[in-house]
């Protein structure tokens, strides 16, 4: 790199390093409807929450509708999955269960490809955190007003009864 | 009669079994069964809202709701899984901050760009436009408007978009968010192949002994097609992976060949494989004769920065960075000899023995060997480069276009092939990889969509980041974006994007479903309405186009994409956007709306309403009086059939679990290029690159060259972005369902344990990241699922209460102009230890 | 959890029943003998068959292990030659037996179970 192309880098890094200065000042934050971040702080940056650790499950946790895969109800920190291990399935393959006491894997998991069970957990369902996942107490910033079926039905049953 | 519970079940049970066994079930069971009306859901297909890998779903309603989805145990591609996200689309439209109704920053009844933001009709949100559109043409010219759309768009909203930006308003300054995700993939099949995407397919997976993934985490990114690469992995004996990545991932778990590598050194490596295939004469001579010729490729290309920027003033290859020239097959084995087994092991620290087993993998001609990559590839200054690369080594063995060999290029989004690529919705592209540079490209454009000619502009427009630039200098006046959220996935957003959209000339108008990043910096929002709310197709990363139903209604005022589109164009008249000289060319199309001109043409109006399936709404053809997406799908599909794009009749798509184009005959493509499996091969030649015009596929000589910005003493880290596998993009579904927000709540900055201490940071720290541009707060984590090497941290973009695209670099691949997300440097500051 | 705290059933504490359809394929110089040994244990029951080489068959269980057990047993019987699940519900045994309602809009004669793209 020569002299010249030193001094211009140099003049262009002032240029963006002003630029850094001016941009909040320019352009005040207009405000914005609230989502997942609070309207009108585009050009704020805020401070970050601490770490949110997966927690154990207090009760049983209902799924949302019959196909949703259950969340994970407890932590798995170091947990090993590999393709030599499987910590998961330590506890919840169907030959362990016995032993472990632990919930076993659905019947559908020992399903292949072309739907022949197999004698043991399918490969293709054997990296278990591709579809369950652990839970944090973290709250989300907005709610969800998904409505379980049962509930539809319920609504359905008391309107025809009226 | 009355039923229980029990015996409802129990038919249902039987009338299931039935029809999978294919026996006809007795007709007391389906009664039974049809008598549980109350319990009865309605099962119907849509392919899945989120990746490139176009996983088909069963969407189950009830009263107007998405109650359940499951994986299609029909699809081909998923075979009954979904991931995590699959699982939970049920939940992506509740979101209870959903936009209902159309909004306008407003200050004492009137808009203005610092204003609050007020409710509006849909009529006077579009009279505000309208106004604004045309006080910019008028003003400006054509090319002061642009629109920034999708590759989530669905086909037909793609298409319409093209049409009404390209031919409408005369302008080709539209650009899909593809551009930030797969135009180096495309500009690579391009250069190499002179057609676009894929040659091979999915089923590719079943057929390989070995996968190499380059730079791509499927575990997270694909998890389906992951899924699918693990059971043959675990199932196949002998079958081998290889990973390759600059930080450790959960796709190591199954890598036999791991193998981490210092940013950009990649191409090194690609180079050095190709070397290792001659120098060891493992080269498919028969293959490369006959299929391939050799070029040089431009050098020096620049970066895709300002053009006064240092780095751009002494890139002698810049203005001609897409051009090569013809050489030997000596000249480029002569090329490649300074990539060496021994230098390319230096200067990565890869050990010898690792690289050698990972070119074996591609030299054993009894290897059938697939590549996949996406954002580590296509996210690269050199990332066209790469993708030619990456070709080179595949047609030097021979090993492409037949089962189980396969450079497969992944896409990110739903419909990135089947809308952002192929409907043309690129600054330099009409559908089915035509060029608005090329004359007779433009006419062919002008005929199917009978328009006068002279239409088309020739120019192509301004690119996703030129647009962020173009906003800010002024040069662009109204800016239209949908299904997209560029305020939050945009690189340099403090540099460049944010003051281009709060720049007191533009008027920003965002199309979204919740208050995003995007909405938040908006001055005109448009509630739309999402997946299934509207009929819809997408085509995804193996050609395979997928349509499904309208099954819900919309919330509240939110309208599809494409009723904004269509209703908008009605706005304009010929005479108010198209100049003298074409409206004296063509007396007949004065004084008409873009309504009738573009969408009422005769032609994407020719099918009725009557022929819709009255069982399902389609509020965009009620409110237009005709079918529009079948008018739109089947004038689109006049561009490809018969050169070698075929799309099937409309109908037999709502049919099917999804078809790989070119459908010839009613039959689906597996495997391009390829005699036997394509029918636009010639008999006798075995394989045929037809999109060459001499039939065969490039093979490029290119080097190694630098990455835009590398750490330095004063920015001493690499900061690497990217995503998560609970999370999609910039999370604007996903953040909304509660068991994925719990799942990971927070992006986080993954980094080294000894960097971290070496820093003075510990677990849970509080930390800035710093660039030259822009900064972030976020929380340091040293035992995540990412695991960087030393002196490299990674933090995912999903989180829109921390924004990493403030730091990153707006530094582009110069022929794909995509951006690379993988590379800047960054210092790291302590704000509190924990 | 608010959406899912309302929801009534807890199934820890309820037993259930599992409704599981079956498909059967036999040697068709078996199917009588197979046949035979399915009618005689109470938890299947035969529905269907193509008189040759399939059988559709429901299991009725009040436990969850036993399906796949079941499934087992079935494959080990001389002369079948897969056995695949097709369907699986669990219901709450306390419901088992309630009364449905019906609504007479919902139902269609042709087609019971509406999925798009069945042919």
């Amino acid at each position: 790199m020569n002299g010249r192309q030193v001094f211009s880098l140099a003049a262009a890094l002032i240029v963006l390093a002003c630029g850094l200065v001016t941009v909040a000042e320019q352009f005040p934050d207009a405000p914005g409807p609230d989502g997942i971040r609070k309207g009108g702080t585009l050009f704020e940056e805020q401070s970050a929450p601490p770490l949110a650790d997966p927690v154990n499950a207090q009760g049983k946790r209902v799924r949302a509708y019959p196909e949703q895969p259950p969340t994970i109800p407890h932590t798995i920190r170091d947990y090993q999955i590999d393709k030599n291990v499987n910590r998961c399935l330590e506890c919840h393959n169907r030959i362990q269960t016995g032993v472990s006491g632990a919930p076993m894997i659905s019947i559908t998991h020992f399903m292949d490809r072309d739907f022949q069970v197999l004698a043991d957990v399918a490969p293709r369902r054997y990296f278990c955190l591709q579809c369950h996942v652990p839970q944090t107490n973290a709250q989300p910033p907005v709610g969800n007003s998904f409505k379980d079926v049962d509930i539809l039905l319920r609504n359905r049953k008391q309107q025809s009864a009226q | 009669m009355a039923i229980t519970r029990r015996e409802f079940s129990t038919a249902s049970a039987v009338v299931a079994a039935a029809t999978a066994a294919g026996l006809a079930a007795p007709a007391a069971a389906q009664n039974l069964v049809s008598r549980g009306g109350a319990n009865v859901l309605q099962w119907n297909k849509a392919p899945c809202r989120f990746c490139g890998t176009g996983c088909s779903v069963m969407v189950a309603t009830k009263d107007n709701r998405v109650v359940a989805t499951h994986g299609d145990i029909k699809a081909e591609v998923n075979r009954g899984l979904n991931c995590v996200k699959g699982y939970f689309l049920s939940k992506i439209m509740y979101g209870s901050d959903r936009l209902t109704k159309p909004m306008l920053r407003m200050t004492n009844g009137k808009y203005d760009k610092n204003g609050n933001f007020v409710e509006v009709s849909w009529d006077q949100a579009f009279d505000v436009m309208e106004q604004k559109f045309k006080q910019a043409i008028a003003n400006h010219g054509p090319d002061a408007v642009a629109m920034f759309g999708s590759g989530q768009w669905t086909v037909w909203e793609g298409y319409a978009a093209s049409k009404l930006m390209k031919a409408g308003f005369r302008t080709n300054n539209l650009d899909p968010n593809a551009r930030h995700c797969m135009a180096s993939a495309a500009f690579g099949f391009m250069r190499t192949f002179g057609i676009d995407e894929p040659m091979g397919c999915y089923d590719d997976i079943e057929h390989a002994d070995a996968f190499v993934l380059w730079g791509s985490n499927m575990a997270e990114m694909h998890p389906i097609l992951w899924s699918r690469v693990t059971d043959r992995r675990l199932s196949h004996p002998g079958c081998k992976v290889a990973v390759l990545s600059t930080y450790d991932h959960r796709s190591f778990e199954l890598a036999d060949i791991p193998i981490i590598f210092p940013p950009q050194s990649d191409l090194l490596i690609l180079n050095f494989i190709a070397n290792y295939i001659i120098q060891n004469n493992r080269v498919n001579t028969g293959f490369v004769k006959k299929h391939t010729r050799f070029v040089r490729g431009e050098t020096n290309i620049g970066y895709g920065l300002r053009d006064e920027h240092p780095l751009e003033q002494n890139a002698s290859g810049r203005a001609q960075a897409n051009t090569w020239s013809d050489m030997s097959f000596e000249e480029y084995a002569e090329f490649l000899k300074p990539y060496s087994l021994q230098r390319v092991s230096k200067d990565t620290g890869i050990p010898r023995k690792r690289l050698n087993a990972l070119a074996e993998l591609y030299a054993d001609p009894k290897t059938r060997v697939m590549s996949f990559w996406t954002m580590g590839f296509n996210q690269h200054t050199r990332g066209v480069w790469a993708n030619n690369m990456i070709y080179n080594i595949h047609l030097l063995t021979g090993k492409i276009s037949s089962p189980g060999n396969s450079p497969f290029s992944l896409t990110g989004q739903p419909s990135a092939c089947g809308t952002a690529r192929e409907v043309g919705t690129f600054s330099h592209r009409l559908p089915a990889d035509l060029l608005v540079a090329n004359p007779q490209h433009r006419a062919t454009a002008e005929k199917i969509w009978r328009l006068p000619a002279g239409t088309v502009p020739e120019k192509p427009g301004f690119d996703a980041v030129a647009q962020s630039r173009a906003l800010k200098d002024g040069k662009l006046k109204v800016y239209w974006t949908q299904t997209t959220n560029n305020a939050q996935a945009g690189p340099n957003l403090m540099g460049e994007l944010l003051p281009g959209w709060r720049n007191p000339d533009t008027f920003i108008i965002v199309s979204d479903v919740y208050p995003t990043t995007s909405v938040q910096a908006a001055d005109l929002i448009l509630p739309s309405a999402m997946w299934v709310e509207k009929e819809g197709a997408y085509g995804n990363a193996e050609r395979r186009t997928q349509f499904w139903r309208q099954l819900v209604k919309a919330p509240g005022e939110s309208k599809s994409d494409l009723w904004q589109l269509v209703e908008f164009s009605k706005r304009f008249k010929t005479d108010e956007v198209w100049p003298e000289r074409l409206l004296n060319q063509a007396k007949d199309f004065r004084g008409k709306t873009l309504y009738e001109v573009l969408f009422a043409n005769g032609q994407a109006n020719r099918f009725a309403n009557t022929e819709r399936d009255s069982n399902f709404a389609n509020d965009e053809s009620d409110a237009f009086g005709f079918y529009l997406q079948k008018g739109l799908f089947e004038e689109y599909a006049a561009f490809g059939r018969g050169h070698g794009h075929d799309l099937a009749p409309f109908d037999l798509y709502h049919k099917v679990r999804g078809l790989r184009w070119p459908v010839v005959n009613g039959r689906e493509t597996r495997w391009r290029f390829r005699e036997g499996y394509d029918p636009y091969v010639k008999k006798g030649t075995g394989v045929q690159f037809y999109g060459n015009e001499d039939g065969r596929a490039r093979i490029f000589a290119l080097p190694y060259e630098p990455p835009a910005e590398s750490p330095d003493s004063e920015y001493p880290f690499w900061l690497c972005t990217g995503r998560v596998l609970e999370h999609w993009h910039t999370g604007s579904m996903t953040q909304r369902v509660p068991e994925l927000f719990r799942a990971v709540p927070f992006a986080l900055v993954y980094m080294h344990p000894d960097d971290a201490q070496a820093q003075g940071f510990r677990r849970g720290s509080e930390i800035r990241i710093i660039s030259r541009r822009g900064d972030m707060i976020g929380r340091v984590e040293t035992r995540g699922r990412a695991r960087p090497p030393k002196g490299l941290i990674y933090v995912p973009f999903f989180d829109a209460q921390r924004l990493i695209n403030k730091v990153t670099l707006d530094a582009t691949d110069p022929i794909s102009r995509q951006t690379d997300f993988k590379k800047c440097a960054v210092k790291l500051e302590l704000i509190s230890l924990a | 959890m608010s959406e899912q705290s309302t929801n009534f059933r807890n199934p820890t504490a309820a037993p259930s029943l599992h409704i599981v359809s079956l498909i059967v394929h036999v040697r068709p110089q078996k199917l009588a003998v197979v046949s035979r040994w399915i009618d005689d244990r109470a938890e299947l029951q035969i529905h269907l068959g193509n008189g040759e080489s399939k059988l559709v068959v429901v299991l009725e269980t009040r436990d969850h292990f036993q399906v796949n057990e079941t499934i087992e047993t079935i494959k080990d019987q001389p002369g079948v030659l897969n056995v695949v699940m097709v369907y699986h519900e669990e219901l709450a045994l306390a419901d088992a037996d309630d009364v449905l309602v019906e609504i007479p809009e919902a139902r269609s004669p042709e087609q019971p179970i509406k999925i798009v793209g069945d042919r």
